[in-house]
């Protein structure tokens, strides 16, 4: 009887925790476009997003206008798939290690991807060819890793791990040449500005390039989720259940490498998203990865936003969004973590 | 339904034949126990059987026909295997892990359904421990644990069984538990099991054939009571037994008994 109960609480409480998780991002997506130095009214905002379907009069300023559909508009979009991405992605490859403390950098994508913006700011600095070379890098530091880490029998986990390590050391080092090299009054601060992250100035011609692929990655492992469950058992487990483990996994791969090219290509290297947020979201609503994935999507795209909107109303001058990610982020971490005792996952 | 295998031949990197044409097979619902001392890759010759390692030579079947020829993704319909132990930095809860069993049935995009759930839940109630369906992995006990693995390979609804040494971390009481569920399993649901053990005991009272495996690539099959014998086990093992019988409510039974000197 007090079973029952029990059983039908959590159920309850489940309910509760999928409706906060599917309204918080929505809220906060209207709250963001309302904010910033030059604030619009929300009623207006409704208005104006409206108007882009629908035939309204037009009671706002053109200023009001361009501000919320040109600017703010595009650079939440952003913000809120490259927090979901990260976050999701970090869920997938901490299932698919079975191991907790892995981050979407794991395989020296977001080194290579970092080098290959690095190079193109160095030999160029136009925008599309930043993107093209990181994303271009990108791949190529998994496919790196990949190929280092096979042997005959096919890429047991600790071997790609190691191989993943010596990448992105190989890459860190290269991004380090480049900045030795590159003219200090000029160049050099905008890569270092670069790849501390900042999603200023992103328009939606960014978008068309990135958004499809973090998008597409985002759906992949959303529908493998269950599948990842059987994937984090050890590899002869997994194999026993009938399942192509090493097809799996590699599919995983390709669409963690997706999203995380294309979120460096845009907005530099992000730390800390990928790696803190799948353990509240586990906090949340438990390690099964049927129900983990979309509230990562959901608590990813929320804490992404709101340090972007600190980035970008706190001070006069944008402060880069890996500082803010881990300083917002690390002490709220350690509250939790002191208060359940890290028994949640 | 009949598994067998034929002249199997297995090889660690450029040692010596593990085993040497090792042929033996079971029909529906009978029960094999693999015994062995330490070392004589009781466990290998587990995994061979059921393609987790390739044999070096000679092939499993299934009702006659090769396990490559079913294909991966049927074979594991057909049979299920339960490992040693199962560890996973995710705690989560039974009836999760039991729900993987399905993951034969599924692609790579699905989610269980309400049917696959009902199936998970009739395994847990097969194996007695339906109260523990709530529960996290990491709040059970080991013989707890034993069992949750046991209904996750009856989720596959697999026609053969197999498993590694399922009572040998567990108390008296659990030992028993396990047993008599893998031979209700098997009686009543006409799945064949097989079953590496440490325990002649165990071989004695559970099962119909026994396949005694030797450290020198020798090894004895057939019938549990012609192949357990005092002097078998004691060329097998190296060491001195005496086998017991006494009558339990009306029953015979066996027991072993390791001697010193």
């Amino acid at each position: 009887m007090q079973e029952a109960l029990v059983q039908i609480n959590k159920k309850k409480n489940a309910k509760k925790t999928a409706v906060v998780l599917v309204i918080l991002p929505i809220i906060f997506f209207f709250v963001s476009i309302c904010l910033g130095r030059y604030l619009v009214a929300p009623g207006k905002v409704v208005n104006i997003l409206a108007a882009q379907v629908l035939p309204l009069d037009v009671t706002w300023s053109s200023i009001e206008e361009s501000v919320v559909s040109q600017i703010r508009l595009p650079r939440i979009i952003m913000a809120m798939l490259v927090g979901a991405g990260l976050s999701v992605s970090g869920a997938a490859f901490q299932g698919l290690f079975g191991n907790p403390l892995v981050s979407p950098h794991i395989l020296g994508v977001s080194a290579g991807a970092g080098f290959g913006a690095a190079l193109g700011i160095l030999i160029s600095g136009q925008a599309v060819v930043i993107q093209f070379m990181a994303i271009s890098f990108g791949t190529l530091a998994v496919v790196i890793t990949y190929l280092v880490s096979r042997i005959k029998t096919g890429t047991p986990l600790f071997m790609l791990v190691l191989s993943g390590m010596i990448t992105q050391a190989f890459f860190t080092a290269l991004i380090s040449l480049i900045k030795y090299v590159a003219d200090p009054e000029e160049v050099l601060p905008t890569i270092v500005y670069w790849l501390m992250g900042s999603i200023s100035g992103v328009s939606y011609d960014d978008l068309w390039i990135g958004a499809p692929m973090i998008l597409g990655g985002i759906i992949i492992l959303l529908l493998m989720r269950w599948r990842i469950n059987v994937l984090s058992l050890n590899e002869e487990e997994a194999r026993s259940l009938g399942i192509d483990v090493q097809k799996s996994r590699w599919i995983v791969i390709i669409a963690t490498t997706l999203i995380t090219s294309a979120a460096v290509s845009l907005c530099g290297i992000i730390g800390w998203v990928g790696l803190v947020i799948p353990h509240i979201c586990r906090m949340l609503v438990g390690p099964d990865h049927r129900a983990l994935l979309p509230a990562c999507v959901s608590i990813g795209s929320f804490y992404l936003l709101l340090i972007d909107d600190i980035a970008r109303t706190a001070t006069a001058a944008e402060i880069p969004l890996s500082i803010l990610t881990a300083i917002v982020g690390a002490p709220f971490f350690a509250y939790l973590l002191r208060k359940t005792g890290g028994k949640w996952s | 339904m009949r598994l067998e295998v034929k002249n199997g031949e297995f090889t660690y990197g450029k040692e010596k034949n593990l085993f040497e044409k090792i042929c033996f097979w079971v029909e529906k619902g009978e029960i094999m126990t693999i015994l062995g001392p330490n070392g004589a890759g009781k466990t290998t010759l587990l995994k061979c059987t059921t393609s987790l390692l390739k044999w070096g030579k000679g092939t499993t079947l299934i009702n006659h026909q090769p396990l490559n020829e079913w294909g991966a993704g049927e074979v594991w319909k057909k049979m299920a295997y339960v490992p040693q132990s199962s560890s996973n930095v995710f705690s989560y809860t039974v009836l999760d892990m039991v729900l993987m069993g399905r993951a034969p049935y599924l692609n790579l995009f699905s989610v269980p359904s309400e049917p696959d759930v009902a199936i998970a839940r009739s395994s847990l109630e097969t194996v007695g421990i339906s109260y523990l369906e709530g529960k996290r992995c990491s709040e059970i006990s080991g013989g707890e644990m034993q069992l949750v693995l046991i209904a996750r390979a009856l989720t596959s609804e697999p026609n053969i069984l197999i498993l590694d040494e399922p009572e040998s971390h567990l108390d008296f009481k659990n030992q028993l538990l396990i047993l008599e569920i893998l031979k209700k399993i098997a009686k009543r649901k006409g799945i064949s099991c097989i079953i590496n053990t440490h325990f002649p005991a165990h071989a004695l009272q559970i099962s119909d054939k026994t396949l005694m495996l030797g450290k020198g690539r020798q090894y004895l099959f057939g019938k549990t009571e012609e192949v357990i014998t005092e002097n078998n086990l004691r060329d097998f093992f190296s060491v001195n037994v005496k086998i017991l019988s006494f009558e339990n409510k009306g029953e015979m039974m066996k027991t072993v008994v390791p001697l010193a000197g």
